[in-house]
């Protein structure tokens, strides 16, 4: 089923004032996509999501489910939970502390007054899906945090729900589990086929699962596109740094032409960004020059090009190293596979060389809008 | 004797003087109502054990001690079971339904609470004589329930609120009406809270001796506190044995339902909800 949210609005009244936890969001999911809400705490993603469910009300706007109206405050209109046939599946699990795992799984079908038998069978296929058929007679009290979160998801996939909602489901997992039930959730959702949203903080499981990710921040949506789209084309700095990880770095660097050719300075250093890829047509004057970790190489040899900086910290993360440096007062963090620098000193001198077909430019204001991005190739660089 | 040794003796000591000030009365209560002479701590009379007393008392029809057992336990339980009732809905909209002024209604209910049994007392007996319920269980449940809804009110509402409110969300999500996320989540999961919260309500009703006192003039509705301060011997002496005995097996019900209810008090069912 498609879900169309149409400009949605939730405000939030207290003795103490009224927020805007979500203001005039427009989405619409594909049929059976895997969607993903992202974004930092409080940015109204799990607002957004007890909307879709029901057990909010918005402010304004209204809720499409297919071609069902689920929710206007103009045209009173508000389908309960039940009504609007969604499954959610919460962060915490939530699972009845007083049922066995068996009577928690079919609790929706017995809510629903399904037969005896049918009610057996569905558990039953549910729960063998999930690998917890040894548990049904056990409360949620002897589980472990992995096998909650298995009988949160059955709970929630034993009927047929238009709509599968996912608040947070993974976060409450150790890193390990967190992992392999990722790789589990894509595939049980590529099996069922059914239209899913997905809220999380953690882009690393928004980028791996989502069709496509709507990044939200302050209750608006910032930017809205597949995971490739959002790494590759960010619609402004928080983007940019938001999605990615190590997040991309951004410079302060003034952008200046001189002899027909194309310069940024960084303080005291300046480096000629002439090019096919490069900024020509930009208006010179002070931007944010936007650099993932990766793009960034190091050296001890000196170049035309180079960028001299200060080795502040290295921190090995197995594979690769981070480095981070210091370049005319602006952090910077690289990362790089040449291990060479792991025992090297803080304090000592290093050579930079951008990779220049990978620079983003965004405005340095407010808005922090993306004015260059490199569109020709669209795949992720590898090393 | 090292510090250790020190700290374990002076736990020791004071856990036994704890226990035997609290114990000593109700050590005093058996021992006089087992004993054939009242005043046997006295140094003229020598201890006699006898059941005379607890075989006067259920068979002397003149002492109505049965009756007034009976009175109060259907006062209590009747008293206890609306009070919980009523609670339950009280807490269950105070801590999950959209209710403007909430915290005002809660203290609200606190300060009413907190009128002395004395001033309601001249005005209750009044309306009970209009209405003639004097000396009428109704006349007693419908003060009682008034008098223990606030304590159980706020002791349900600290229960609730521990709660978490993602299970209604849950079950909101799996179809239920609010009726039956209490009915079938909220009420199961608050067991515990809700049974020693009924004892609460119970042993408070059954101690309560002024309203008691004032409204019920004799065995149809009079309960056991009253009943056994008003006890009287023949020739108008007190009798202590008889008074002791039935004041032991007054306290029966309540230790009986302690015990009852103890596993299910103590059982931390919320355990599992979570994650944790």
């Amino acid at each position: 089923m498609k879900l169309r949210l149409v400009r949605l609005s939730k405000k939030f009244v207290s003795a103490r004032g009224s927020v805007l936890a979500v203001r005039d969001i427009d989405l619409e999911t594909t049929e059976s996509e895997f969607f993903v809400l992202l974004g930092p705490s409080g940015c109204g993603k799990s607002t957004v999501l007890n909307l879709i469910a029901g057990l909010e009300k918005p402010t304004d706007g209204e809720i499409w489910f297919g071609e069902k109206l689920a929710a206007s405050n103009d045209k009173k209109v508000f389908l309960t939970p039940k009504q609007r046939n969604v499954a959610m599946v919460f962060q915490s699990y939530a699972l009845y502390p007083h049922m066995s795992i068996f009577e928690n799984i079919a609790f929706p079908l017995k809510v629903a007054r399904e037969g005896k038998a049918s009610i057996q069978e569905s558990v039953s296929r549910v729960s063998s899906m999930l690998g917890i058929s040894h548990l049904l007679r056990a409360k949620p009290g002897e589980l472990s945090g992995g096998q909650r979160q298995r009988v949160a998801i059955g709970r929630a996939i034993v009927r047929q729900p238009s709509i599968f909602l996912l608040d947070e489901p993974l976060s409450n997992l150790d890193a390990q589990l967190r992992t392999a039930t990722r790789m589990e959730l894509k595939a049980l959702q590529r099996q069922l086929e059914i239209t899913t949203v997905y809220v999380t903080h953690d882009q690393v499981e928004a980028m791996s699962l989502g069709n496509r990710i709507a990044l939200l921040s302050d209750g608006d949506i910032v930017q809205v596109g597949s995971p490739e789209e959002l790494y590759n084309k960010p619609a402004n700095a928080f983007v940019a740094k938001f999605i990615g990880s190590p997040p991309m770095n951004l410079l302060k660097v003034d952008l200046f032409k001189e002899n027909d050719s194309c310069w940024i300075s960084i303080g005291r250093q300046k480096i000629k960004v002439d090019g096919f890829n490069t900024p020509r047509r930009l208006a010179p004057k002070r931007y944010l020059l936007g650099i993932r970790p990766e793009d960034i190489a190091v050296h001890d040899r000196s170049e035309q090009h180079d960028l001299k900086c200060q080795l502040l910290s290295v921190e090995p993360l197995g594979r690769e190293l981070l480095l981070q440096v210091g370049l005319e007062n602006q952090d910077l963090t690289i990362l790089t596979t040449d291990i060479r620098y792991a025992k090297a000193k803080a304090g000592i001198n290093l050579n930079l060389l951008l990779d220049l077909t990978r620079m983003h430019f965004f405005e340095q204001d407010d808005e922090q809008k993306v004015v260059f991005s490199p569109h020709s190739n669209w795949t992720r660089k590898t090393e | 004797m090292t510090e250790q040794q020190i700290k374990r003796l002076l736990i020791v000591a004071g856990s036994l003087f704890m226990l035997i000030f609290s114990l000593a009365p109700f050590f005093y209560m058996i021992a006089t109502s087992l004993s054939s002479n009242p005043y046997f701590l006295s140094a003229a009379s020598k201890l006699s054990l006898t059941l005379n007393n607890y075989h006067a008392i259920l068979t002397t029809p003149s002492l109505h001690f049965l009756d007034y057992l009976r009175n109060s336990l259907i006062v209590s339980a009747v008293s206890a079971v609306f009070t919980i009732l009523i609670a339950c809905l009280a807490a269950y909209s105070l801590t999950r339904l959209k209710i403007p002024g909430k915290l005002f209604i809660l203290f609200f209910v606190l300060a009413v609470s907190m009128f002395p049994q004395i001033s309601l007392i001249s005005y209750l007996f009044k309306v009970m004589t209009e209405v003639g319920w004097v000396n009428t269980y109704s006349a007693l449940i419908l003060p009682y329930i008034a008098w223990t809804l606030p304590l159980s009110l706020w002791i349900l509402v600290s229960y609730f609120n521990q709660i978490p409110q993602d299970l209604d969300k849950a079950g909101l999500i799996d179809g239920c009406s609010r009726w039956q996320i209490l009915r079938r989540i909220i009420l199961p999961v608050a067991a515990p809270g809700i049974f020693s919260t009924t004892l609460l309500a119970f042993i408070f009703a059954f101690n309560e001796f002024m309203f008691a006192l004032m409204l019920t003039t004799d065995y149809h509705a009079r309960t056991i506190p009253v009943g056994i301060a008003l006890f009287q011997g023949l020739h108008g002496q007190t009798p202590w044995g008889n008074i002791m005995a039935a004041a032991t097996l007054s306290t029966l019900p309540l230790v009986i339902l302690t015990l009852i209810f103890q596993r299910r008090i103590i059982q931390g069912l919320t355990r599992g909800a979570l994650k944790g």
